[in-house]
């Protein structure tokens, strides 16, 4: 007998009171009585069931929501559960509300126990673990979520019940495949995710940057693209995340479609710079890459020549900033390398000036918002901070990290602000957030990021990463430090609003200044100093490679953008010259098709393809320092120069021969020669660059000679003495404070 | 009911099912019918007991306590009395049938409420003791408490109890790591007791195995205060020398073994303290002369038990004896005589550990038990089954060097197998990870200081796997592996690396190389020497650290002449420092750097004596700490210019690091294996510079290492390029030369066996 609607409101009206205060126990008393008079009345045993879950007798209530079903006509079973539902869906809502996770949760379970295809249950029940904390990948197809959704070929989801729970799912279990495969459906079902293209990207970013993780970022970011297939801003990341996985072909198909795509010069300047980064990652495509970069100064004069308001903060300035960074990959002419650059990052630095409202940052507020203490020229410690995306495992952090440890805290008092701050474990970088006495942990948004380094009050602000990373160069455009030094990760950004570029007397040219923005302060020796380095237990010996014991061997170490066929014949001719010698090239390995480029310069240069040993890439960094051991003479690389390697052969006693010229990333080498003592191998010409090669080659008592020298100057030489080379920086700090000061007063 | 001794403590009929209800853990069945007796007996006691019990087991336990009080209810003290005597015996029983069934956490709780009830009852603390370790719910504090409130006053009275406290201390013992409710217990029970000798054996097990983990120091606590009360216990105060020693406190240590061999009567106690106490006077750093003296006695000693030829020695004799020649070649470099006495030791030593097998050998020592017939062994023949024996599987010398092999082994043609000896399973250490991953068949073998058993156990777990060729790192360095050796479980035993041969008989073959040992050698070793063609060793190099030390930090030029020496105090003998003070005499602007384990105070003292008689200014000395790591330590030599080895006891892995590292090194090659260790590794690096053979050759190459820069520079080069193709570094080779030397073992086993 059905009850009449009025009546059963009547009926049910005290119920939602009672939830709402918590008295489980009168509820269960009070539908228990009522059904003894209304048997057939389904929302009294929704009720009944949901007052016991509430009080944790999950067993009673679903005995009691049994007993509902069984009360009805068979053919009502669906209405059944279209009223529980209906209920537990209302107290599961409320439950979220008040924050209840836990009980939301354990609601929501029951509830796709009865309606299993629920999709906006399931949707919230992944939301409920996820703020209980109790998310796991594996929970996506054990829920059958994504079954569910693929079984509703119709179903279309809101961007803002995805994009949330997106974001959540993968800070929560980023590496599980059924995150991937839940995001791949949810972009499927959800036509008007391009509004959060960003988002997305910001996601893969993540993945592939702070959780090192490339490969999964390449899925997400296609899985995406199969939607919006168009989409720029998804292209260039996932052209550059199929570029840090090593996927270079890939790399370069995407990179080409975006250039295809572009609708402005700007954008057509950074796909061709994607474009080159690709074609230049493969370390054989010279030729190709030179192209590149002929269409990239073209376009760039273009886009200089254009009116400044054409390009925004939002609309692509930040392609900017690393657009000339292979210019010297393929030439040493930095005086054509900073006017282009200069002229830029000059328009950079006015769009970033004219858009970004920051105006309390603005230059001329650092001094006047000092105390008097705070602008005594002679002030200590100087709150000096270091920004970089770098201080993890990467070259520079391993260099840097020499002076950060024998930084004299009376005299600076230390602030890391790390870029991207990674998530997973990352020794070097738990090195430094040791070491630091302030450490910020940095994700990618440069206003913040300067708006903290400003409010820090920090006197000097060293840079490490120049123009390898717009974020950084954004950071020091707005100039939230009253002083701005680049040092170390790169040449001179050129960006006027950098104080300082931190040199030495020889790795660069007497007459640099003429094209410097930046102020040159070269440090009386030397721009970088380090311990040493550990070395691990060699996996290579001479025999393995069939090479005889008495052999010359020499070794090229560089590959990627530093490779090109100019310095390769150099090297082969070298080789050629020298009976018994062999030559080991690294990072080449991997791709045969490169390989074969190189043994065919070799063969019509007239050296054996038996001569040539393809090394492949050694397990960790200690042993390749290791395996140096079977080398007698490294072969440099111009016009642009190791700087690890060259530190690291140098300091396992090897011999180098480098080429000597204008720019910075031809004088690095020529630099760390010198402060480890050694002039020996310094080629100031090409001719002089194989002259070396072959004496080295033809003379063991000269690789005799400076392997001695290199090992007794490592008592001596600045090039390994970092405790000299902190106090050097130190009093470079302190010169230019009073420097800042006695501009300022005046 | 039988076990109530008061049938007024006895079930109704009703009630009888409840011990096997409980037994059984149906609580709730228990429960019902104790509620419904209790309403018909409510005068029986017993039956709120039970239901107290069926409570607590049921996870109530203030229900149980609740009932128990009301069991307590009574109008009299006599009354009371009886009632309290009712419930705690109705607890022991139950408590007792659940530890009878294995519920040791229910045991445990009924245990816990009963001690509520009568904490002085000692039976039940001991046992709660018991439990609460076995349930993984020991406090230490709490227990401390526990013990408190007993009056230990009464144990000498009664002899039932010697057994429980045996079993209490040993549990303690070996699980808490020497906390204070342990200590105040062996306090307690050794000041209440008649005879503290009766626990003397579990202090010994228990400091053997904190020694065996490097807790020295918990170690001389525990002996330290069980001698406070047994003082004459020498067996303790003997081991006491060595653990004092471990510890660095040389004073300690030499002043006790001084006491003990006054006191020591047996002759295998005498020899005990004497090879310790010269051990520590050598290892001190200063005591070379008084060192001297006692040598002569250890070795008068040491003749007289060759001269008695013991049969009866126990297991802890034969350990006695085993270490007995260790300090020998730090003295003297004479082959003929260390092996001499070595040799029949050793020979003594299987003898009678062979009559003490015999004795222990058990049921569960199947395998070593069958006399493992070769035409069984031949039958089923297929790969050769290597096992290594150590305890140096780990962060050690040993273990650094031994790990080459194992990664080069061919593991298509051997079976390999590990045993390796530790204190404990589970330890983390990257070397025993190493191991772990490369060797197939790595088995750790806990030594538990039970001297009686520990070896034929592991002796037995060798034999269970068919070994055919046993290969022994340790030598004589550990008694444990020197008695697994003794017992043979395997046909064919070889000792390899960790020290020079054991001289057992029961070894096969000793490993050596062209050069490590002299010509004649084969005349003074039981063994047979097994010469592979190069080396007996061989590294593929060791990790290197960036550099802590600079001159600059040491006041020292960067134009000056750096001597360096890196070795524990006992292989400094005098005579040597004295030629290096002749050296740094020789060459003027330099300076030696003194670094290793002693006294340093001591070692100062020795090397400034030295100087000053050679007129060799002290500042010309530098001693240097330790680094903070091995890898630090390695690229920290690099400071140095020349190395000065040690002789009559050379450096071995010091040896390797600096020709790995690139350092001329300067020896003094004599005729025994320590002596000649540093003569094989310059060879087979090809090096011929530095190679002394007499004492003015030492000196001599010391001031041409010096002076010469030109030469030090083709050493150093020399050692890079030997590099490439010097069978010191020739790993692969190297493995291929022992498991050709197995083959050739193995093949001569069989061709012998079927004449």
């Amino acid at each position: 007998m059905p009850i009449p609607d009025v009546s059963l409101a009547n009926l049910l009206q005290p119920i939602a009171p009672a939830l709402q205060q918590e008295s489980y126990g009168a509820v269960v008393r009070y539908c228990e009585e009522q059904l003894a008079a209304n048997p057939e009345c389904l929302p009294l045993y929704g009720y009944l069931g949901l007052a016991l879950l509430l009080q944790g007798q999950e067993a009673e209530a679903q005995m009691s929501w049994l007993l509902g079903m069984e009360a009805v006509q068979e053919a009502e079973g669906e209405q059944a559960i279209e009223t529980f539902v209906a209920i537990l869906m209302a107290e599961a809502d409320r439950q979220e509300a008040v924050e209840h996770w836990p009980m939301a949760w354990t609601i929501r379970q029951h509830i796709r126990e009865m309606d299993a295809a629920n999709i906006t249950n399931l949707l919230r029940l992944i939301h409920c673990s996820l703020q209980a904390g109790t998310f796991a990948g594996e929970s996506l197809s054990e829920w059958g979520i994504i079954a569910a959704i693929q079984a509703h070929e119709s179903v279309e989801l809101s961007p803002e019940q995805v994009f949330p729970l997106l974001k959540q799912i993968f800070e929560a279990d980023p590496y599980h495949p059924a995150c991937l495969e839940f995001a791949a459906l949810c972009f499927r079902h959800c036509s008007e995710i391009p509004t959060r293209t960003a988002d997305i990207a910001q996601l893969t970013l993540s993945l592939a940057k702070a959780r090192r993780r490339p490969d999964l970022a390449i899925v997400l970011s296609e899985s995406y693209l199969e939607i919006d297939p168009n989409n720029r801003n998804m292209l260039r990341a996932l052209a550059t995340q199929y570029q840090d996985a090593k996927l270079y072909e890939q790399g370069i198909a995407m990179a080409q479609r975006c250039y295809d795509l572009a609708p402005s010069l700007i954008e057509k300047v950074f796909a061709n710079h994607l474009l080159t980064r690709g074609v230049m990652g493969t370390g054989g495509r010279w030729a190709e890459g030179y192209t590149l970069l002929q269409r990239q100064e073209s376009l760039l004069n273009q886009v200089l020549d254009a009116p400044t308001d054409e390009i925004s903060i939002d609309s692509g300035a930040l392609f900017l900033t690393n657009s000339t960074f292979f210019s010297p990959y393929f030439q040493d002419d930095p005086r054509q390398h900073h006017g282009l650059r200069g002229r830029v990052m000059q328009r950079f630095q006015q769009i970033v000036a004219r858009d970004l409202d920051l105006q309390e940052l603005q230059t001329d507020h650092h001094w006047q918002r000092r105390s008097p203490a705070q602008r005594n020229p002679h002030k200590r410690p100087l709150k000096v901070g270091y920004l970089s995306y770098c201080m993890t495992t990467h070259s520079v952090g391993w260099l840097a990290r020499w002076l950060i440890k024998y930084h004299d805290r009376e005299c600076v008092e230390l602030y890391g602000y790390f870029i991207n701050y990674r998530e997973v474990y990352d020794p070097i970088q738990a090195w430094y957030t040791e070491q630091m006495t302030h450490v910020r942990r940095l994700g990618a948004n440069p206003g913040e990021i300067a708006t903290q380094i400003y409010q820090d009050g920090i006197d000097i602000l060293v840079d490490l990463d120049s123009i390898t990373l717009d974020i950084t160069c954004q950071i020091m455009a707005v100039k939230p430090a009253p002083i701005q030094i680049t040092w170390l990760g790169w040449d001179a950004s050129d960006l006027p609003t950098v104080d300082y570029f931190i040199a030495d007397p020889y790795v660069l040219p007497e007459n640099a200044q003429d094209y410097y923005q930046e102020k040159i302060w070269r440090l009386p020796q030397t721009y970088i100093a380090v311990d040493g380095f550990e070395i691990g237990l060699p996996d290579l010996r001479r025999d393995r490679l069939e090479i005889p014991a008495d052999a010359v061997v020499y070794l090229t170490g560089q590959s990627g953008p530093k490779w090109n066929p100019m310095i390769t014949r150099l090297q082969l001719q070298i080789v050629q010259a020298v009976p018994d010698s062999y030559f080991l090239i690294k990072g080449l390995a991997a791709d045969p098709a490169i390989q074969q480029t190189f043994c065919a310069i070799a063969e019509e240069m007239g050296v054996s393809r038996d001569r040539l040993r393809f090394l492949p890439p050694a397990p960790n960094e200690a042993t390749h320092r290791a395996n140096l051991g079977i080398v007698d003479v490294a072969l440099d690389t111009y016009p642009y120069n190791g700087a690890t390697t060259t530190l690291e052969t140098l300091w396992v006693g090897i011999p180098l021969v480098t080429r000597v010229g204008e720019q910075f990333a031809a004088r690095n080498s020529y630099t760390m020669l010198m402060n480890a003592g050694i002039e020996e191998g310094i080629a100031w010409t090409d001719e002089e660059y194989v002259e070396w090669g072959i004496r080295f080659g033809m003379e063991p008592e000269l690789r005799q000679n400076v392997s001695w020298k290199l090992r007794q100057y490592r008592q001596t030489a600045p090039l390994w003495n970092a405790r000299q080379f902190a106090r050097d920086m130190e009093m470079a700090y302190q010169q230019m404070w009073e420097i800042y000061c006695s501009c300022q007063s005046s | 009911m039988s076990v109530f001794l008061d049938p007024e403590f006895a079930l109704p009929p009703l009630a009888e099912s409840v011990p096997a209800l409980i037994a059984s853990g149906d609580y709730g069945q228990a429960c019902q019918i104790l509620v419904s007796a209790i309403a018909e007996h409510p005068e029986i006691s017993a039956l709120g007991v039970y239901l107290g019990i069926a409570y607590l087991l049921n996870g109530d336990e203030s229900e149980a306590y609740l009932t128990w009080m009301l069991c307590l209810e009574a109008e009299t003290e006599a009354e009371l009395e009886q009632r309290h005597h009712g419930l705690v015996t109705v607890l022991e029983t139950v408590a007792q049938q659940e530890k009878s069934l294995d519920n040791d956490r229910n045991a445990w709780l009924i245990r816990k409420y009963l001690r509520e009830f009568h904490p002085e009852d000692i039976q039940n603390t001991l046992k709660l003791v018991q439990l609460a370790i076995a349930t993984q719910t020991y406090d230490s504090d709490e227990v401390a408490d526990w013990f408190n409130v007993i009056d230990f006053a009464v144990l000498s009275a009664d002899l039932n109890l010697q057994d429980e406290l045996l079993i209490t201390l040993k549990t303690l013992l070996e699980n808490t790591h020497w906390d204070k409710a342990t200590q105040n217990f062996l306090a307690q029970i050794l000041r209440s007791t008649d005879e503290p000798r009766s626990f003397s054996n579990l202090v010994l097990t228990a400091a053997i195995k904190f020694a065996y983990s490097g807790q020295y120091k918990i170690a001389i606590d525990l002996i330290e205060s069980y001698l406070n009360v047994d003082p004459d216990c020498l067996v303790l105060k003997l081991y006491l020398i060595i653990y004092y020693r471990e510890d660095k406190q040389f004073e300690k240590s030499i002043e006790t073994a001084k006491l003990c061999y006054e006191q020591a009567t047996f002759l295998c106690d005498r020899i005990f303290a004497t090879n310790e106490l010269l051990y520590s006077l050598i290892n001190e750093g200063n005591s070379w002369d008084e060192a001297l003296d006692y040598l002569n006695v250890h070795q008068d000693l040491l003749q007289e038990i060759i001269q008695s030829n013991p049969k009866v020695l126990t297991p802890h004799n034969v350990s006695i004896l085993m270490y007995a020649s260790f300090t020998l070649p730090y003295f003297r470099d004479s082959l003929i005589k260390n092996r001499a006495l070595q040799n029949e030791i050793l020979k003594i030593c299987q003898i009678n550990l062979d009559v003490c097998s015999q004795k222990t050998l058990e049921q569960d020592h199947t395998y070593l038990s069958i006399n493992h017939s070769f035409k069984e062994r031949i039958k089923h023949h297929k790969k050769l089954k290597i096992g290594y024996l150590s305890h140096c599987f780990r962060t050690h010398s040993v273990g650094w060097l031994a790990r080459w092999l194992m990664a080069f082994h061919n593991k298509e043609n051997f079976d390999l197998f590990a045993y390796s000896i530790r204190p404990k399973l589970n330890e983390t250490d990257q070397v025993t990870a190493f191991y772990q991953s490369v060797i197939p068949n790595f088995k750790t073998l806990v030594m538990s200081g039970d001297q009686y058993h520990d070896y034929l156990d592991i002796a037995e777990r060798i034999c269970a796997d068919d070994i055919d060729i046993l290969v022994d790192l340790d030598s004589i360095t550990l008694d444990l592996s020197c008695k697994v050796l003794a017992t043979k479980p395997a046909p064919i035993q070889v000792s390899w690396l960790g020290w020079d041969a054991p001289g057992l008989p029961a070894v096969d073959y000793f490993i050596a190389d062209p050069y490590v040992l002299p010509e004649y050698a084969q005349d003074h070793y039981p063994e047979t020497l097994w010469r592979l063609p190069h080396t007996y060793i061989a590294v593929g190099g060791f990790e290197l650290g960036v550099p802590t030390l600079r001159r600059s930090d040491l006041d020292i030029s960067s134009e000056a002449v750096v001597y360096y020496s890196s070795q524990n105090g006992r292989k400094r003998h005098p005579d040597m420092i004295r030629l290096q003070m002749k050296i740094l005499s020789e060459v003027p602007n330099s300076y030696f750097l003194i670094k290793g384990v002693a006294d340093e105070a001591k070692i100062r003292e020795l090397f400034a004596s030295i100087a000053e008689a050679e007129g060799v200014s002290c500042d010309r000395l530098r001693f240097l700490p330790a680094a903070s790591t091995e890898a630090i330590h390695r690229a920290n030599l690099s400071i140095a210019d020349v190395v000065l080895d040690t002789y009559p006891y050379n450096g071995a892995t010091t040896t390797l690091e600096t020709l790995w590292v690139g350092i001329p090194l300067v020896t003094r090659v004599g005729e025994q294996f320590a002596a000649r260790n540093s003569y094989t590794m310059l060879v087979n690096a090809g090096i011929e510079e530095g190679i002394a053979w007499t004492d003015e050759e030492y000196v001599e190459w010391g001031i041409r290492l010096g002076t010469e820069a030109k030469l030090r520079q083709k050493v150093i080069w020399q050692l890079r390029q030997s590099r490439h193709s010097a069978p010191l570094w020739d790993v692969r080779q190297f493995a291929q030369d022992m498991e050709a030397a197995y083959q050739q073992m193995w093949e001569q086993y069989v061709a012998a066996h079927y004449d």
